[in-house]
């Protein structure tokens, strides 16, 4: 640790005032409670096995005719888990409060809906929920399930005020928050310590939540509901496309103004043909976001996303196999011919 | 000195006073990829879409065409690719890598050639046999190419042709006795791979696919066990803990001595899947379900703590 924080200074040209024994501690606790993927795929099974027989615990003692009972319970256990992660921040006790966290959710929706509460009251109820775990912990995988529970609360409404259009709205909320929480790591990690835990497990959590937003409006089982003006949905998530290049054009010097505007009417001409299945240029954007932060599960997540998004678009086109054929060969020889017109250019550092 | 990863500067980002700018700079010279990555990133990108869409093109100018194509023009088109992808494996100049993966998309097209055949003569396409020729005609491909992805096929084909054989044919096989041919047939990689190690033979097994064809073993015996618990097949469930249980406990020491984590989280998850499936047995009742629940949060708890205690040691001593 010492020796990459005097490479760090080194590079900076100054010595760093750092709370050597607070960095050390923190270090040394994460080295030994290292959880790799294993760890935390069995706490996340574990406490989802457990909170699956707890409920049916529940279900069987009949705790769940009573509402009051219900709601009880759930703030409880909802309260025990945050309580437990902050008074112990181990990843052992992740699978506990893995578990209590999301009965805990559970029972005070079902108690909640037993005592007749709008579905609105309870997205709210579950949205402050979320918020104030984000505030008092920074836990990975707590983080991670309260920005679901946000999102998933919040795109609850799009489904019951869906005449008001408002995945438009969230849509375009999504796309400026992912951009800029993953183009502004540095900015981020410098406001407050809470905002630097909370940085991967946010960026995790809001990557899913934009991907499952996409799939919302454009896959054929909700296609009734969000299928009107799905251009507007399109056009943030184009703008940001856009700015991406922009940094890339700028990050690989390409300075000249006849090259920029060459490389933007290509990639216009790339994504308008697209501009009514939105999730395809959020795909893209997600893959483009995730490389330039070095972000392999956002990587994984875009291309995956891509792949089915596209399949999903040509599937869905009511046209004849012959035009969608002509379609997808153009396309690729559009992008064949940019490869070997590009080769030079981009294979001149090999 | 090993290099300064993304989390480190986020651990020094926070107990310093180190700037915006500074922690900008550190990701921008130690974790965001430079220009020249870009640039390979960019030149792929453009390859694998350039080939993919020219090559859904082409499949679904085919698909348009299809119903109009003579039968011995469908079946041509296929062996002629089938010829071709498979003959130019043979030209020396090819990377290794190019030649498996052509091999692999032959492999495939075998696959391709067998359902078209069906379509034409109404053979039926989930029939065994189809899935069953397949997994044979491919086996010499597999042996000699020795490539991972195609030996993943080829397990999960010869697992599809099992499951096809019992529903079609072997009426009488129970539930459990499927299991444990499913569990024998995916241990198979990981036994020969410790039995090529043992005697000192180089492989180039990779980790991850004894880890998928591991699992899918222990996955197998773990169902085959909770139902069998919930079942009538005994006498089957005694075959299987008779196979599963000495394997299990090897796999537990092999990776032990090897200092792998995998069996020692795998194994021990699905053993507590059985104990509960046993409580459950006694009882159903809800006072019973409560206990499974503690029991998993708890043994899951021990279990993590084990793991993590058993890497600690792996690298103090490393």
């Amino acid at each position: 640790m010492k020796e990459l924080v005097k490479q760090l200074e080194q590079e900076s040209g100054r010595s760093f005032e750092w709370n050597e024994s607070a960095a050390l501690e923190e270090a040394e606790k994460k080295h030994d409670h290292q959880s790799g993927l294993t760890v935390k795929l069995l706490s996340v099974l574990g406490g989802l096995l457990a909170a699956l027989f707890f409920i049916g615990f529940c279900f069987i003692s009949r705790l769940y005719e009573s509402s009051f009972a219900l709601m009880f319970f759930g703030i409880v256990f909802i309260g025990g888990a945050i309580v437990l992660n902050k008074l112990y921040d181990n990843v052992l006790l992740d699978t506990i409060s893995v578990s209590l966290y999301i009965i805990g959710y559970t029972f005070l929706g079902m108690g909640m809906g037993k005592a007749q509460a709008s579905e609105d009251l309870i997205c709210w109820v579950f949205i402050a929920t979320g918020c104030g775990t984000l505030l008092l912990i920074q836990n990975y995988i707590l983080s991670f399930l309260a920005v679901l529970f946000i999102n998933g609360s919040l795109m609850s409404f799009l489904f019951r005020y869906s005449d008001y259009h408002l995945h438009h709205v969230y849509l375009s909320f999504l796309t400026l928050t992912v951009t800029c929480w993953y183009l502004n790591e540095a900015r981020l990690l410098r406001i407050h310590p809470a905002i630097a835990r909370l940085y991967n497990p946010l960026r995790l959590g809001l990557t899913v939540s934009f991907l499952g937003a996409l799939f919302l409006v454009s896959t054929n089982w909700f296609n009734i509901i969000f299928q009107h003006y799905l251009w507007i949905s399109f056009l943030p998530v184009f703008a940001a496309s856009l700015f991406m290049v922009f940094r890339i054009l700028d990050l690989l010097g390409v300075n000249a103004i006849r090259e920029k505007f060459i490389v933007y009417v290509l990639c216009a001409a790339v994504l308008l043909p697209t501009c009514w299945s939105p999730a395809i240029a959020g795909a893209i954007l997600i893959v483009l976001l995730s490389f330039r932060v070095h972000y392999r599960t956002g990587l994984v997540f875009g291309t995956v996303s891509f792949i089915y998004f596209i399949s999903q678009y040509y599937y869905d086109l009511k046209l004849t196999l012959l035009t969608k054929s002509a379609l997808m060969l153009t396309s690729g020889l559009f992008f064949l011919i940019l490869y070997v017109l590009t080769r030079k250019k981009l294979t001149a550092d090999d | 000195m090993r290099p300064i990863r993304q989390e480190d500067i986020h651990l020094i980002g926070r107990h310093s006073d180190m700037s915006e700018q500074e922690i900008h700079h550190a990701l921008q010279t130690h974790v965001y990829p430079a220009a020249r990555a870009w640039k390979k990133f960019i030149h792929r990108l453009l390859l694998v879409l350039g080939v993919g869409f020219t090559a859904c093109g082409i499949v679904f100018f085919f698909a348009y065409n299809w119903q109009d194509l003579h039968k011995f023009v469908k079946l041509g088109l296929i062996e002629c690719l089938l010829l071709v992808s498979a003959g130019v494996t043979l030209y020396p100049p090819l990377s290794h890598l190019v030649r498996s993966v052509l091999l692999t998309g032959a492999s495939v097209l075998v696959g391709v050639l067998f359902a078209v055949f069906g379509q034409i003569y109404q053979t039926g396409a989930n029939a065994y046999d189809f899935f069953c020729g397949w997994w044979l005609l491919i086996s010499v491909w597999v042996w000699v190419s020795d490539f991972a992805p195609l030996w993943l096929l080829y397990i999960v084909l010869a697992n599809v042709t099992l499951n096809l054989y019992e529903e079609q044919v072997a009426s009488g096989w129970s539930t459990v006795f499927l299991f444990t041919l499913h569990f024998a047939l995916n241990g198979l990689p990981t036994l020969g791979a410790a039995l090529l190690s043992g005697f000192k033979v180089r492989h180039n097994i990779p980790h991850w696919l004894l880890h998928i064809t591991g699992l899918a073993a222990v996955t197998s015996a773990t169902f085959g066990i909770v139902v069998g618990i919930f079942g009538h097949g005994n006498g089957d469930l005694v075959l299987l803990l008779l196979l599963a249980m000495p394997v299990y406990v090897w796999a537990f020491v092999h990776d032990r001595k090897r200092h792998q984590l995998f069996y020692l989280a795998v194994i021990p998850f699905s053993l507590m899947v059985i104990a509960s499936a046993l409580l459950l047995k006694l009882s159903n009742d809800a006072g019973m379900l409560f206990m499974v629940s503690l029991f998993i949060v708890v043994g899951v708890t021990l279990l993590i703590k084990s793991l993590i205690d058993t890497q600690k040691k792996w690298n103090d001593a490393n």
